[in-house]
Protein backbone atom coordinates (compact mmCIF):
# COMPACT_ATOMS: atom_id res chain seq x y z
CA UNK A 1 0.00 0.00 0.00
CA UNK A 2 2.88 2.37 0.81
CA UNK A 3 4.38 1.73 -2.62
CA UNK A 4 1.07 2.30 -4.39
CA UNK A 5 0.60 5.51 -2.43
CA UNK A 6 4.10 6.76 -3.27
CA UNK A 7 3.43 6.00 -6.92
CA UNK A 8 0.23 8.07 -6.79
CA UNK A 9 2.01 11.08 -5.28
CA UNK A 10 4.72 10.77 -7.93
CA UNK A 11 2.11 10.67 -10.69
CA UNK A 12 0.59 13.89 -9.39
CA UNK A 13 3.95 15.60 -9.10
CA UNK A 14 5.28 14.61 -12.50
CA UNK A 15 2.67 16.13 -14.79
CA UNK A 16 2.15 19.81 -15.56
CA UNK A 17 -1.64 19.58 -15.36
CA UNK A 18 -1.42 19.45 -11.57
CA UNK A 19 0.54 22.68 -11.39
CA UNK A 20 -1.71 24.33 -13.97
CA UNK A 21 -4.78 23.54 -11.93
CA UNK A 22 -3.07 24.69 -8.74
CA UNK A 23 -2.31 27.99 -10.44
CA UNK A 24 -5.97 28.16 -11.46
CA UNK A 25 -7.03 27.62 -7.85
CA UNK A 26 -4.76 30.43 -6.64
CA UNK A 27 -6.04 32.77 -9.37
CA UNK A 28 -9.69 31.98 -8.69
CA UNK A 29 -9.39 32.40 -4.92
CA UNK A 30 -7.41 35.66 -5.31
CA UNK A 31 -10.00 37.02 -7.71
CA UNK A 32 -12.84 36.03 -5.40
CA UNK A 33 -11.43 37.59 -2.25
CA UNK A 34 -10.27 40.80 -3.93
CA UNK A 35 -13.47 41.37 -5.91
CA UNK A 36 -15.61 40.59 -2.88
CA UNK A 37 -13.86 43.19 -0.73
CA UNK A 38 -13.66 45.83 -3.45
CA UNK A 39 -17.25 45.51 -4.69
CA UNK A 40 -19.14 44.79 -1.46
CA UNK A 41 -21.96 47.30 -1.00
CA UNK A 42 -21.06 49.10 -4.19
CA UNK A 43 -24.65 48.92 -5.49
CA UNK A 44 -27.43 50.83 -3.82
CA UNK A 45 -29.15 48.71 -1.25
CA UNK A 46 -26.59 45.92 -1.37
CA UNK A 47 -25.11 44.81 1.90
CA UNK A 48 -21.57 46.04 2.48
CA UNK A 49 -18.66 44.78 4.52
CA UNK A 50 -20.31 46.15 7.65
CA UNK A 51 -22.82 43.33 7.34
CA UNK A 52 -21.54 40.39 9.44
CA UNK A 53 -22.51 37.74 6.89
CA UNK A 54 -20.74 39.59 4.05
CA UNK A 55 -17.67 40.08 6.21
CA UNK A 56 -17.76 36.35 6.96
CA UNK A 57 -17.98 35.40 3.31
CA UNK A 58 -14.72 37.28 2.68
CA UNK A 59 -13.02 34.52 4.67
CA UNK A 60 -15.07 31.84 2.89
CA UNK A 61 -13.31 32.88 -0.33
CA UNK A 62 -10.51 30.44 0.50
CA UNK A 63 -12.96 27.64 -0.30
CA UNK A 64 -14.28 29.07 -3.57
CA UNK A 65 -12.26 26.89 -5.94
CA UNK A 66 -13.83 23.54 -5.08
CA UNK A 67 -14.66 22.89 -8.74
CA UNK A 68 -10.97 23.04 -9.69
CA UNK A 69 -9.97 20.79 -6.80
CA UNK A 70 -12.69 18.38 -7.92
CA UNK A 71 -11.12 18.49 -11.38
CA UNK A 72 -7.71 17.54 -9.96
CA UNK A 73 -9.31 14.41 -8.52
CA UNK A 74 -11.17 13.65 -11.75
CA UNK A 75 -7.95 13.96 -13.75
CA UNK A 76 -6.03 11.72 -11.34
CA UNK A 77 -8.39 8.90 -12.25
CA UNK A 78 -9.49 9.61 -15.81
CA UNK A 79 -6.05 10.40 -17.22
CA UNK A 80 -5.13 6.78 -16.44
CA UNK A 81 -7.86 5.63 -18.82
CA UNK A 82 -7.29 8.42 -21.30
CA UNK A 83 -3.60 7.65 -21.76
CA UNK A 84 -4.00 3.93 -21.02
CA UNK A 85 -1.53 4.12 -18.15
CA UNK A 86 -4.16 2.18 -16.18
CA UNK A 87 -2.63 -0.99 -17.67
CA UNK A 88 0.75 -0.45 -16.06
CA UNK A 89 -0.93 0.77 -12.88
CA UNK A 90 -2.98 -2.41 -12.52
CA UNK A 91 -0.01 -4.56 -13.57
CA UNK A 92 2.03 -3.09 -10.71
CA UNK A 93 -0.90 -3.23 -8.28
CA UNK A 94 -3.38 -5.90 -9.42
CA UNK A 95 -5.65 -5.32 -6.42
CA UNK A 96 -7.73 -2.56 -7.97
CA UNK A 97 -9.41 -1.41 -4.79
CA UNK A 98 -5.97 -0.66 -3.42
CA UNK A 99 -5.24 1.63 -6.38
CA UNK A 100 -8.51 3.48 -5.84
CA UNK A 101 -7.84 3.82 -2.10
CA UNK A 102 -4.30 5.10 -2.75
CA UNK A 103 -5.61 7.63 -5.27
CA UNK A 104 -8.25 8.86 -2.84
CA UNK A 105 -5.69 9.21 -0.07
CA UNK A 106 -3.24 11.04 -2.34
CA UNK A 107 -6.11 13.26 -3.52
CA UNK A 108 -7.07 14.05 0.07
CA UNK A 109 -3.52 15.10 0.87
CA UNK A 110 -3.28 17.16 -2.33
CA UNK A 111 -6.61 18.83 -1.53
CA UNK A 112 -5.50 19.49 2.02
CA UNK A 113 -2.27 21.16 0.89
CA UNK A 114 -4.17 23.22 -1.68
CA UNK A 115 -6.58 24.24 1.05
CA UNK A 116 -3.75 25.36 3.36
CA UNK A 117 -2.26 27.40 0.52
CA UNK A 118 -5.62 29.10 -0.18
CA UNK A 119 -6.27 29.82 3.47
CA UNK A 120 -2.85 31.49 3.82
CA UNK A 121 -3.49 33.42 0.63
CA UNK A 122 -6.86 34.71 1.81
CA UNK A 123 -5.52 35.50 5.27
CA UNK A 124 -2.79 37.64 3.71
CA UNK A 125 -4.90 39.39 1.06
CA UNK A 126 -7.99 39.93 3.22
CA UNK A 127 -6.04 41.24 6.21
CA UNK A 128 -4.23 43.73 4.00
CA UNK A 129 -7.33 44.93 2.13
CA UNK A 130 -9.73 44.98 5.09
CA UNK A 131 -7.32 47.14 7.10
CA UNK A 132 -8.22 50.12 4.92
CA UNK A 133 -11.97 49.59 5.02
CA UNK A 134 -14.81 49.77 7.43
CA UNK A 135 -16.04 46.25 8.12
CA UNK A 136 -17.88 44.11 10.61
CA UNK A 137 -15.55 42.22 12.91
CA UNK A 138 -15.48 38.48 12.49
CA UNK A 139 -14.42 36.54 15.55
CA UNK A 140 -11.04 34.80 15.25
CA UNK A 141 -12.67 31.52 16.19
CA UNK A 142 -15.07 31.92 13.24
CA UNK A 143 -12.19 32.63 10.85
CA UNK A 144 -10.42 29.51 12.11
CA UNK A 145 -13.59 27.44 11.68
CA UNK A 146 -14.20 28.74 8.14
CA UNK A 147 -10.54 28.22 7.17
CA UNK A 148 -10.54 24.71 8.60
CA UNK A 149 -13.76 24.11 6.71
CA UNK A 150 -12.18 25.25 3.45
CA UNK A 151 -9.22 22.89 3.92
CA UNK A 152 -11.57 20.02 4.74
CA UNK A 153 -13.81 20.83 1.78
CA UNK A 154 -10.84 20.76 -0.62
CA UNK A 155 -9.62 17.45 0.74
CA UNK A 156 -13.09 15.94 0.32
CA UNK A 157 -13.68 17.45 -3.13
CA UNK A 158 -10.40 16.01 -4.41
CA UNK A 159 -11.50 12.60 -3.11
CA UNK A 160 -14.94 13.09 -4.67
CA UNK A 161 -13.19 13.90 -7.95
CA UNK A 162 -11.33 10.57 -7.92
CA UNK A 163 -14.60 8.75 -7.25
CA UNK A 164 -16.41 10.67 -10.02
CA UNK A 165 -13.52 9.87 -12.38
CA UNK A 166 -13.75 6.18 -11.48
CA UNK A 167 -17.47 6.23 -12.28
CA UNK A 168 -17.23 8.33 -15.44
CA UNK A 169 -13.99 7.19 -17.02
CA UNK A 170 -14.12 9.51 -20.04
CA UNK A 171 -12.23 12.60 -18.93
CA UNK A 172 -14.02 15.37 -20.88
CA UNK A 173 -17.39 13.86 -19.98
CA UNK A 174 -16.52 13.61 -16.29
CA UNK A 175 -15.34 17.25 -16.17
CA UNK A 176 -18.34 18.46 -18.15
CA UNK A 177 -20.85 16.60 -15.98
CA UNK A 178 -19.22 18.03 -12.85
CA UNK A 179 -19.22 21.58 -14.16
CA UNK A 180 -22.84 21.38 -15.28
CA UNK A 181 -23.81 19.89 -11.95
CA UNK A 182 -21.92 22.41 -9.81
CA UNK A 183 -22.88 25.51 -11.77
CA UNK A 184 -26.37 24.70 -13.02
CA UNK A 185 -28.06 21.68 -11.46
CA UNK A 186 -27.09 22.23 -7.85
CA UNK A 187 -27.83 26.00 -7.69
CA UNK A 188 -31.17 25.33 -9.37
CA UNK A 189 -32.14 22.69 -6.83
CA UNK A 190 -30.87 24.90 -4.00
CA UNK A 191 -33.00 27.80 -5.22
CA UNK A 192 -36.15 25.81 -5.89
CA UNK A 193 -36.10 23.24 -3.10
CA UNK A 194 -33.71 24.37 -0.31
CA UNK A 195 -34.80 21.42 1.81
CA UNK A 196 -33.15 19.10 -0.72
CA UNK A 197 -30.38 21.52 -1.61
CA UNK A 198 -28.84 21.52 1.80
CA UNK A 199 -28.26 17.79 1.58
CA UNK A 200 -26.29 18.14 -1.68
CA UNK A 201 -22.47 18.38 -1.70
CA UNK A 202 -22.67 22.09 -2.55
CA UNK A 203 -25.11 22.76 0.28
CA UNK A 204 -22.91 20.89 2.73
CA UNK A 205 -19.82 22.76 1.50
CA UNK A 206 -21.46 26.15 1.96
CA UNK A 207 -22.54 25.07 5.41
CA UNK A 208 -18.98 24.33 6.51
CA UNK A 209 -17.70 27.46 4.80
CA UNK A 210 -20.48 29.42 6.60
CA UNK A 211 -21.10 31.05 3.26
CA UNK A 212 -24.15 33.02 2.22
CA UNK A 213 -25.28 33.13 -1.34
CA UNK A 214 -26.10 29.51 -2.08
CA UNK A 215 -29.56 29.63 -3.57
CA UNK A 216 -31.67 31.86 -1.32
CA UNK A 217 -30.27 30.16 1.74
CA UNK A 218 -30.30 31.82 5.07
CA UNK A 219 -28.21 30.53 7.94
CA UNK A 220 -30.99 28.37 9.26
CA UNK A 221 -31.33 26.53 5.95
CA UNK A 222 -27.88 24.96 6.29
CA UNK A 223 -27.00 21.74 8.01
CA UNK A 224 -24.89 22.04 11.16
CA UNK A 225 -21.17 22.28 10.34
CA UNK A 226 -20.17 18.90 11.78
CA UNK A 227 -23.06 17.11 10.11
CA UNK A 228 -22.29 18.78 6.78
CA UNK A 229 -18.65 17.65 6.98
CA UNK A 230 -19.73 14.09 7.72
CA UNK A 231 -22.19 14.21 4.83
CA UNK A 232 -19.41 15.26 2.42
CA UNK A 233 -17.19 12.42 3.60
CA UNK A 234 -20.17 10.11 3.13
CA UNK A 235 -20.62 11.25 -0.48
CA UNK A 236 -16.96 10.49 -1.21
CA UNK A 237 -17.17 7.03 0.34
CA UNK A 238 -20.47 6.21 -1.35
CA UNK A 239 -19.13 7.16 -4.80
CA UNK A 240 -15.96 5.17 -4.18
CA UNK A 241 -17.87 2.07 -3.10
CA UNK A 242 -20.19 2.27 -6.11
CA UNK A 243 -17.19 2.71 -8.44
CA UNK A 244 -15.24 -0.19 -6.94
CA UNK A 245 -18.29 -2.44 -7.32
CA UNK A 246 -18.95 -1.42 -10.92
CA UNK A 247 -16.66 0.52 -13.26
CA UNK A 248 -13.43 -0.41 -11.51
CA UNK A 249 -14.07 -4.11 -12.17
CA UNK A 250 -14.41 -3.68 -15.89
CA UNK A 251 -11.97 -5.33 -18.25
CA UNK A 252 -8.98 -3.26 -19.28
CA UNK A 253 -8.69 -3.61 -23.04
CA UNK B 1 11.29 -18.60 -25.19
CA UNK B 2 7.85 -19.25 -26.57
CA UNK B 3 6.28 -17.56 -29.55
CA UNK B 4 2.57 -16.95 -29.23
CA UNK B 5 1.30 -16.70 -32.76
CA UNK B 6 -1.92 -16.06 -34.55
CA UNK B 7 -3.37 -13.75 -37.17
CA UNK B 8 -4.70 -10.33 -36.21
CA UNK B 9 -7.87 -10.66 -34.19
CA UNK B 10 -7.24 -14.28 -33.22
CA UNK B 11 -7.26 -13.48 -29.50
CA UNK B 12 -3.58 -13.18 -28.59
CA UNK B 13 -3.84 -9.89 -26.72
CA UNK B 14 -7.04 -10.94 -24.99
CA UNK B 15 -5.39 -14.18 -23.84
CA UNK B 16 -2.41 -12.25 -22.47
CA UNK B 17 -4.73 -9.79 -20.74
CA UNK B 18 -6.53 -12.70 -19.11
CA UNK B 19 -3.16 -14.06 -18.00
CA UNK B 20 -2.29 -10.71 -16.43
CA UNK B 21 -5.59 -10.23 -14.65
CA UNK B 22 -6.69 -7.26 -16.75
CA UNK B 23 -9.54 -9.12 -18.41
CA UNK B 24 -11.78 -11.58 -16.62
CA UNK B 25 -12.14 -14.80 -18.63
CA UNK B 26 -15.72 -15.99 -19.14
CA UNK B 27 -14.54 -19.39 -18.03
CA UNK B 28 -11.29 -20.96 -16.95
CA UNK B 29 -8.21 -19.84 -15.12
CA UNK B 30 -4.89 -18.35 -16.18
CA UNK B 31 -1.88 -18.79 -13.93
CA UNK B 32 1.80 -17.91 -13.93
CA UNK B 33 3.94 -20.44 -12.08
CA UNK B 34 0.71 -21.90 -10.71
CA UNK B 35 -0.53 -18.60 -9.30
CA UNK B 36 -3.08 -16.10 -10.50
CA UNK B 37 -1.42 -12.81 -11.42
CA UNK B 38 -3.46 -10.92 -8.84
CA UNK B 39 -2.24 -13.32 -6.14
CA UNK B 40 1.41 -12.46 -6.77
CA UNK B 41 2.90 -10.56 -3.88
CA UNK B 42 4.87 -8.01 -5.88
CA UNK B 43 4.11 -8.85 -9.52
CA UNK B 44 6.60 -6.37 -11.00
CA UNK B 45 9.47 -8.44 -9.60
CA UNK B 46 8.07 -11.73 -10.88
CA UNK B 47 6.44 -10.95 -14.21
CA UNK B 48 7.43 -8.18 -16.57
CA UNK B 49 4.68 -7.47 -19.05
CA UNK B 50 4.44 -5.15 -22.01
CA UNK B 51 1.05 -5.09 -23.65
CA UNK B 52 -0.08 -3.45 -26.82
CA UNK B 53 -1.94 -0.23 -26.19
CA UNK B 54 -0.29 0.27 -22.85
CA UNK B 55 0.14 3.96 -22.68
CA UNK B 56 2.37 6.62 -21.31
CA UNK B 57 1.26 10.02 -20.14
CA UNK B 58 2.59 12.26 -22.92
CA UNK B 59 3.54 14.98 -20.47
CA UNK B 60 5.57 12.72 -18.20
CA UNK B 61 9.23 12.01 -18.86
CA UNK B 62 10.34 8.44 -19.50
CA UNK B 63 12.39 8.50 -16.32
CA UNK B 64 9.41 9.67 -14.27
CA UNK B 65 7.19 7.02 -15.85
CA UNK B 66 9.68 4.39 -14.68
CA UNK B 67 9.98 6.03 -11.26
CA UNK B 68 6.21 5.68 -10.80
CA UNK B 69 6.32 1.95 -11.59
CA UNK B 70 9.43 1.52 -9.42
CA UNK B 71 7.72 3.27 -6.50
CA UNK B 72 4.66 1.02 -6.76
CA UNK B 73 6.93 -2.05 -6.68
CA UNK B 74 9.22 -0.80 -3.89
CA UNK B 75 12.22 -0.69 -6.22
CA UNK B 76 15.13 1.74 -5.81
CA UNK B 77 15.36 4.69 -8.22
CA UNK B 78 18.81 3.58 -9.36
CA UNK B 79 17.11 0.64 -11.06
CA UNK B 80 15.32 3.18 -13.27
CA UNK B 81 18.62 4.46 -14.67
CA UNK B 82 19.88 0.89 -15.11
CA UNK B 83 16.96 -0.15 -17.32
CA UNK B 84 17.09 3.09 -19.31
CA UNK B 85 20.74 2.27 -20.01
CA UNK B 86 19.82 -1.31 -20.89
CA UNK B 87 17.39 -0.33 -23.65
CA UNK B 88 19.52 2.52 -24.93
CA UNK B 89 17.38 5.39 -23.67
CA UNK B 90 19.83 6.74 -21.10
CA UNK B 91 20.23 10.04 -22.95
CA UNK B 92 16.51 10.52 -23.61
CA UNK B 93 15.16 9.57 -20.18
CA UNK B 94 14.58 13.20 -19.24
CA UNK B 95 12.43 13.92 -22.28
CA UNK B 96 8.63 13.86 -22.23
CA UNK B 97 7.25 10.68 -23.77
CA UNK B 98 4.93 12.77 -25.97
CA UNK B 99 7.96 13.51 -28.14
CA UNK B 100 9.04 9.88 -28.43
CA UNK B 101 9.01 7.89 -31.66
CA UNK B 102 7.17 4.57 -31.80
CA UNK B 103 10.47 2.72 -31.57
CA UNK B 104 11.47 4.66 -28.47
CA UNK B 105 8.11 3.88 -26.87
CA UNK B 106 8.65 0.18 -27.53
CA UNK B 107 12.04 0.44 -25.86
CA UNK B 108 10.50 2.23 -22.91
CA UNK B 109 7.94 -0.57 -22.68
CA UNK B 110 10.75 -3.10 -22.52
CA UNK B 111 12.54 -1.02 -19.90
CA UNK B 112 9.34 -1.05 -17.82
CA UNK B 113 9.07 -4.84 -18.02
CA UNK B 114 12.65 -5.29 -16.83
CA UNK B 115 12.40 -2.86 -13.93
CA UNK B 116 11.73 -5.58 -11.36
CA UNK B 117 14.28 -8.01 -12.89
CA UNK B 118 11.48 -10.59 -13.38
CA UNK B 119 11.98 -14.26 -14.20
CA UNK B 120 9.03 -14.19 -16.57
CA UNK B 121 8.66 -11.69 -19.40
CA UNK B 122 5.44 -11.32 -21.40
CA UNK B 123 5.65 -9.21 -24.55
CA UNK B 124 2.73 -8.44 -26.82
CA UNK B 125 3.78 -7.65 -30.39
CA UNK B 126 7.02 -5.95 -29.33
CA UNK B 127 8.14 -5.64 -32.95
CA UNK B 128 5.13 -3.56 -34.03
CA UNK B 129 6.19 -0.27 -35.49
CA UNK B 130 9.90 -1.01 -35.34
CA UNK B 131 12.13 -0.32 -38.33
CA UNK B 132 14.43 -3.14 -39.58
CA UNK B 133 17.23 -1.87 -37.36
CA UNK B 134 14.90 -1.86 -34.40
CA UNK B 135 13.72 -5.41 -35.14
CA UNK B 136 17.33 -6.64 -35.32
CA UNK B 137 18.01 -4.92 -32.00
CA UNK B 138 14.86 -6.48 -30.50
CA UNK B 139 15.91 -9.97 -31.63
CA UNK B 140 19.30 -9.65 -29.99
CA UNK B 141 17.64 -8.24 -26.92
CA UNK B 142 15.15 -11.11 -26.66
CA UNK B 143 17.97 -13.63 -27.07
CA UNK B 144 19.90 -11.97 -24.26
CA UNK B 145 16.81 -12.18 -22.03
CA UNK B 146 16.46 -15.90 -22.68
CA UNK B 147 20.22 -16.39 -22.24
CA UNK B 148 19.88 -14.86 -18.77
CA UNK B 149 17.55 -17.73 -17.96
CA UNK B 150 14.28 -15.82 -18.17
CA UNK B 151 11.08 -17.35 -19.46
CA UNK B 152 9.89 -15.23 -22.35
CA UNK B 153 6.43 -15.33 -23.92
CA UNK B 154 6.31 -13.18 -27.01
CA UNK B 155 3.27 -12.73 -29.22
CA UNK B 156 3.33 -11.87 -32.88
CA UNK B 157 1.16 -12.09 -35.96
CA UNK B 158 4.24 -12.52 -38.14
CA UNK B 159 5.96 -15.87 -37.69
CA UNK B 160 9.17 -14.79 -39.38
CA UNK B 161 9.55 -12.08 -36.75
CA UNK B 162 10.08 -14.62 -34.00
CA UNK B 163 11.18 -17.67 -35.95
CA UNK B 164 14.86 -16.94 -35.35
CA UNK B 165 14.47 -16.48 -31.63
CA UNK B 166 11.85 -18.82 -30.18
CA UNK B 167 12.19 -22.42 -28.99
CA UNK B 168 8.50 -23.25 -28.72
CA UNK B 169 5.47 -22.03 -30.58
CA UNK B 170 1.83 -21.77 -29.66
CA UNK B 171 -0.44 -21.01 -32.57
CA UNK B 172 -4.02 -19.87 -32.18
CA UNK B 173 -6.70 -18.87 -34.65
CA UNK B 174 -10.21 -17.56 -34.03
CA UNK B 175 -9.68 -17.89 -30.29
CA UNK B 176 -8.79 -21.61 -30.45
CA UNK B 177 -5.50 -23.41 -29.99
CA UNK B 178 -4.26 -24.78 -33.30
CA UNK B 179 -0.83 -26.07 -32.40
CA UNK B 180 1.53 -26.10 -29.44
CA UNK B 181 4.94 -27.65 -30.10
CA UNK B 182 8.62 -26.89 -30.45
CA UNK B 183 9.71 -24.82 -33.42
CA UNK B 184 11.69 -27.84 -34.66
CA UNK B 185 8.60 -30.04 -34.63
CA UNK B 186 6.73 -27.42 -36.57
CA UNK B 187 9.40 -27.18 -39.25
CA UNK B 188 10.08 -30.92 -39.62
CA UNK B 189 6.48 -32.07 -39.43
CA UNK B 190 5.78 -30.73 -42.86
CA UNK B 191 9.04 -31.69 -44.62
CA UNK B 192 7.42 -32.82 -47.78
CA UNK B 193 10.25 -33.96 -49.98
CA UNK B 194 13.93 -33.95 -50.79
CA UNK B 195 15.07 -32.05 -53.85
CA UNK B 196 17.82 -33.44 -56.03
CA UNK B 197 19.40 -31.88 -59.11
CA UNK B 198 21.43 -34.15 -61.30
CA UNK B 199 22.58 -34.37 -64.97
CA UNK B 200 21.59 -38.05 -64.63
CA UNK B 201 18.13 -37.29 -63.27
CA UNK B 202 16.09 -39.80 -65.23
CA UNK B 203 18.37 -42.77 -64.51
CA UNK B 204 18.48 -41.83 -60.81
CA UNK B 205 14.69 -41.49 -60.71
CA UNK B 206 14.32 -44.99 -62.08
CA UNK B 207 16.77 -46.39 -59.51
CA UNK B 208 14.97 -44.68 -56.62
CA UNK B 209 11.55 -45.88 -57.76
CA UNK B 210 12.50 -49.46 -58.44
CA UNK B 211 15.03 -50.16 -55.67
CA UNK B 212 13.82 -47.89 -52.85
CA UNK B 213 10.10 -47.60 -53.61
CA UNK B 214 10.29 -43.82 -53.43
CA UNK B 215 7.77 -41.53 -55.08
CA UNK B 216 9.64 -39.36 -57.52
CA UNK B 217 8.58 -36.54 -59.77
CA UNK B 218 10.96 -35.04 -62.28
CA UNK B 219 10.89 -31.61 -63.81
CA UNK B 220 13.78 -30.42 -66.02
CA UNK B 221 16.43 -32.50 -64.28
CA UNK B 222 15.22 -31.64 -60.80
CA UNK B 223 13.78 -34.50 -58.75
CA UNK B 224 11.34 -34.14 -55.93
CA UNK B 225 11.57 -37.31 -53.84
CA UNK B 226 9.15 -38.45 -51.17
CA UNK B 227 9.57 -41.40 -48.82
CA UNK B 228 13.34 -41.17 -48.38
CA UNK B 229 15.57 -39.00 -46.23
CA UNK B 230 18.31 -36.83 -47.69
CA UNK B 231 20.88 -39.20 -46.14
CA UNK B 232 19.38 -42.28 -47.80
CA UNK B 233 19.22 -40.53 -51.15
CA UNK B 234 22.84 -39.40 -50.87
CA UNK B 235 23.94 -42.93 -50.07
CA UNK B 236 21.97 -44.29 -53.03
CA UNK B 237 23.55 -41.75 -55.37
CA UNK B 238 27.02 -42.63 -54.07
CA UNK B 239 26.35 -46.37 -54.47
CA UNK B 240 25.14 -45.97 -58.04
CA UNK B 241 27.75 -43.38 -59.01
CA UNK B 242 25.14 -40.75 -59.82
CA UNK B 243 26.50 -37.25 -60.14
CA UNK B 244 24.60 -34.81 -57.91
CA UNK B 245 24.60 -31.04 -58.19
CA UNK B 246 22.14 -30.37 -55.41
CA UNK B 247 20.59 -32.27 -52.52
CA UNK B 248 18.41 -30.62 -49.91
CA UNK B 249 15.26 -30.96 -47.81
CA UNK B 250 12.31 -29.19 -49.33
CA UNK B 251 11.21 -27.55 -46.10
CA UNK B 252 7.82 -26.00 -46.48
CA UNK B 253 8.19 -22.35 -45.77
CA UNK B 254 7.31 -21.70 -42.11
CA UNK B 255 5.10 -18.84 -43.12
CA UNK B 256 3.16 -21.24 -45.31
CA UNK B 257 2.73 -23.73 -42.46
CA UNK B 258 1.49 -20.90 -40.34
CA UNK B 259 -1.00 -19.83 -42.96
CA UNK B 260 -2.22 -23.39 -43.52
CA UNK B 261 -2.67 -23.98 -39.80
CA UNK B 262 -4.52 -20.79 -39.16
CA UNK B 263 -6.65 -20.82 -42.30
CA UNK B 264 -7.66 -24.46 -42.00
CA UNK B 265 -9.29 -23.59 -38.73
CA UNK B 266 -12.56 -22.56 -40.29
CA UNK B 267 -12.92 -25.95 -41.98
CA UNK B 268 -12.18 -28.15 -38.98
Amino acid sequence: MIGTLRAEFLKLRTIRTTYGLLLGVVALVSLQVVSLILTAGINDGARGLTDPSVARSVWSSSGSATILVLTIGIIMMTSEYRHMTITSTFLATPIRGRVLAAKMFAAAVAGLLTGVLCVLLVLGVASALLATREHATVANSTIVAISGGAILAYAIYAVLGVAVGALIRIQPLAVMVSVVYVFIVEPLIAALVPKVGRWLPGGATNAILQNQGFGNFTESDYLPIGGAALLLVGYGLAFAIIASRTTLRRDIT
Amino acid sequence: MTGFLGPNGSGKTTTLRCLLGLVKPTAGLATIGGQKYSALNNPTTEVGAALEATGFHPGRTARNHLRVVAAAAHLPTKRVDEVLELVGLADDGGRRVGGYSLGMRQRLQLATTLLGDPGVVVLDEPANGLDPGGIAWLRAFLRSLAAEGRTVLVSSHVLSEVEQTVDDVIIIAKGRLVRACTLRELTTSRTAAVIVRSPDAQRFAAILTSEFAARVTEVDGVLSIEGLSAEEIGRAAYGHSVELHELHDDRTDLEQIFLQLTDGQSGS
